[in-house]
């Protein structure tokens, strides 16, 4: 007997039997492409993210310390030269009206150099990335000798120079790389700007990213990510370090036999981080039990403030801030999240034969009686970017449709949302709300809820909890959003 | 042969099948053609990262399925899915396969986006159900309820005795 499949498929196949691709359809792509990229590249205080992908060597071509050393070796910038690269420099803000880059790459001294540049002359623009071999100590930047007579200057906190003529800074943005901006007369006056949007996004997340299965998401504004140095035989500690004019960060991860238990980390961070406890503190990530204290590193402009925790037998967190940061320190710790966590079951799929029609791990309140549940959903329609996350929602209405006056409520779990950043650009058209339980969250207008309030917030790293009703239903859904529980 | 020489001989070469999968994807020609068109721009943009001699196919297919499921999604916004108007009367027992045909593609259009687009890549594209996952990115068992779910309502719209009739009388 012919199944339902065996009819849609038919029925698919009639249905697209007179279809066809355009003939100049590949054509049409392309110059479309092309002029949409251009448009791009000039979009001036749009988000701009231009790449200093690190290119081939060109040995010979290029000349250190000299304001165009790698205008020989510029090509036009490859087409898929743009958005999202990881470990990249991204450009946040370039002037308007640039046009289309060129880029370059090469050798300078010891340095490698890529470069990304637009127009010349007074209209200059030139990002420029150096890598390897930079000498250490104080004073390195200079000794490069890239700008010959250069002023100190601070970018972002990191330390660099500045030329006499104000067109050409460089920096020190890590321990392996240096950039530098280069503009002509025109684009004087946003030069420091362009500067401070060039930096590296943290290829692990949003905040301070992640880190052995820790995700970090809320840093202090103005401290950027430095280094991620691994553990080695001669440092059996992970390390990840943070900087900038907002201060300085650092989260090490012990594993082993030093983190046996609480006593075994604290006495090894005292006996190798000079570790002084001052109290014990509340347990961090909720069950871990931590030590609260200083350590003794040096160069951090006094005894850095820090927190030591157990997590479990093998598995200890040393994190450290620079004096006069204590706030930030318990605003890092109060963010901090298990990525996954693996303590709740918001994000689990359903168990098979349940399918979309439960919400695991949440525990909802009282519905108002005269609603009556109906199916489970996946798609939450106001979402702007839903691929990059899953939805798994559950609703009650009365009997009449929304059209017709009707009352109807929802809740649900968006899983793959890390931070407060990426909640707020979940929906488009959200705007902060007042938070819930004292977590952040946004709310909207919902048109396909007869213009009802939708409230979401981020219940923690990883997952956010919405609910969401008519008009007539808006003080039952905010109750409901007090009591709504995580299942443990 | 060129990057773009070889994105021309991609589009040439399945330009058609692609669009077919948006059409069923997002429900209208219109919409379809522009779908593709902008699926096939960001696949162009990243044509040089696709592994030289890999196939390009799933990944572009994989950008117009999840670009059709975004558009309709922001569609629904404006006005709820209208679910097609079934017959108000029973349809009458010389009702055939060619005839059922309009009410399931009807049906199909009413489904949500992403239950669309699951039984598009399941049936008409003959894709496992862990092909379909990957393509959508989400999990077997998501896909699993999805095709039950919108089988099972392509069933209610149509009604169960009228497929009944229709089976019986192709079976004829």
């Amino acid at each position: 007997m012919p199944r339902l499949e065996d009819e849609l498929r038919a029925a698919m196949a009639a249905e697209t039997a007179g279809l066809g691709a355009a003939p100049d359809l590949a054509d049409r792509v392309v110059r479309l492409s092309r002029r949409r990229r251009r448009r791009l590249l000039t979009a001036g205080t749009a988000l701009v993210a231009a790449v200093l992908a690190a290119g081939t060597v060109i040995p010979g071509q290029l000349i250190g310390a000299q304001r165009d050393p790698v205008a020989a070796a510029e090509q036009p910038a490859r087409a898929d030269a743009d958005l999202n690269a990881v470990e990249d420099v991204e450009a946040r803000y370039l002037p308007a009206g640039l046009g289309a880059p060129l880029a370059g790459s090469g050798s300078a001294g010891k340095l490698d150099v890529a470069t990304l540049s637009w127009g010349s002359g007074d209209g200059l623009v030139r990002l420029s990335k150096y890598k390897k071999a930079l000498p250490a100590g104080p004073g390195r930047i200079t000794s490069l000798g890239l700008i010959p007579g250069g002023k100190a200057a601070s970018i972002r906190g990191r330390p660099g120079l500045v030329s006499p003529d104000g067109l050409d800074l460089l920096w020190h943005e890590r321990d392996d790389v240096v950039l530098r901006v280069t503009v002509g007369a025109d684009h004087r006056d946003e030069l420091t700007r362009i500067a401070e949007g060039l930096w590296f996004p943290d290829p692990t997340g949003s905040g301070g990213g992640t880190l052995e299965g820790v995700r970090i998401a809320d840093l202090p504004d103005g401290v950027y990510l430095d280094r991620e140095v691994p553990a080695s035989s001669t440092e059996p500690v992970t390390r990840k370090e943070w900087s900038g004019q907002g201060g300085r960060v650092r989260l090490s991860v012990v594993r082993g036999e030093n983190a046996a238990d609480l006593d075994a980390l604290r006495t090894w961070l005292e006996r190798t981080d000079g570790f002084e406890a001052v109290r014990s503190r509340e347990a961090v990530l909720r069950t871990a039990p931590a030590w609260e204290g200083t350590t003794g590193e040096k160069g951090w402009g006094g005894r850095p403030r820090a927190v030591l925790w157990h997590d479990r037998p093998g598995l200890g967190f040393l994190l450290e801030v620079a004096p006069g940061m204590e706030k930030a320190l318990d605003e890092i710790i109060a963010g901090l999240g298990r990525d996954p966590e693996p303590d709740d079951r918001l994000c689990e799929a359903p168990a098979a034969g349940k399918a979309a029609d439960v919400l695991p791990g949440v525990i909802v309140p009282r519905i108002p009686e005269r609603l009556t549940a109906g199916a489970g959903f996946t798609d939450l329609e106001s979402l702007s970017e839903p691929e990059k996350v899953t939805v798994r929602g559950h609703g009650w209405s009365d009997e009449r449709s929304v059209e017709e006056g009707g009352s109807a409520l929802s809740v649900g779990v968006v899983c793959g949302v890390a931070t407060e950043r990426e909640l707020r650009a979940l929906v488009g058209h959200a705007r902060r709300a007042a938070p819930v339980r004292g977590r952040p969250a946004v709310e909207w207008v919902n048109e396909l809820y007869g213009g009802g309030r939708f409230v979401m917030w981020l219940e923690r790293p990883g997952a956010a909890i919405f609910v969401g009703a008519t008009p007539d239903l808006e003080a039952e859904a905010g109750r409901i959003a007090e009591e709504i529980r995580r299942e443990r | 042969m060129s990057g773009h020489e070889e994105f021309a001989a991609f589009v040439a070469a399945r330009g058609t099948a692609l669009l077919r999968v948006a059409h069923l994807t997002c429900g209208s020609r219109d919409e379809a053609e522009d779908v593709l068109q902008s699926a096939l721009e960001k696949a162009y943009r990243h044509w040089g990262r696709l592994r030289a001699g890999s196939d390009p196919e799933p990944y572009v297919r994989r950008i117009v399925v999840n670009t059709a499921i975004s558009r309709a999604r922001r569609r629904a916004i404006l006005h709820v899915f209208p679910a097609p108007a079934l017959p108000e009367t029973p349809a009458g027992d010389d009702l055939t396969g060619v005839e059922l045909r309009p009410l399931l593609m009807d049906g199909l259009r009413a489904l949500p986006p992403r239950q669309r687009a699951v039984l598009v890549l399941r049936f008409w594209e003959d894709m496992t159900e862990a092909q379909t996952a990957e393509t959508l990115g989400c999990s077997v068992g998501t896909v699993k309820s999805q095709a039950a779910k919108g089988l099972a309502r392509l069933r209610a719209l149509i009604g169960a005795e009228l497929f009944t009739e229709v089976i019986r009388h192709a079976e004829a």
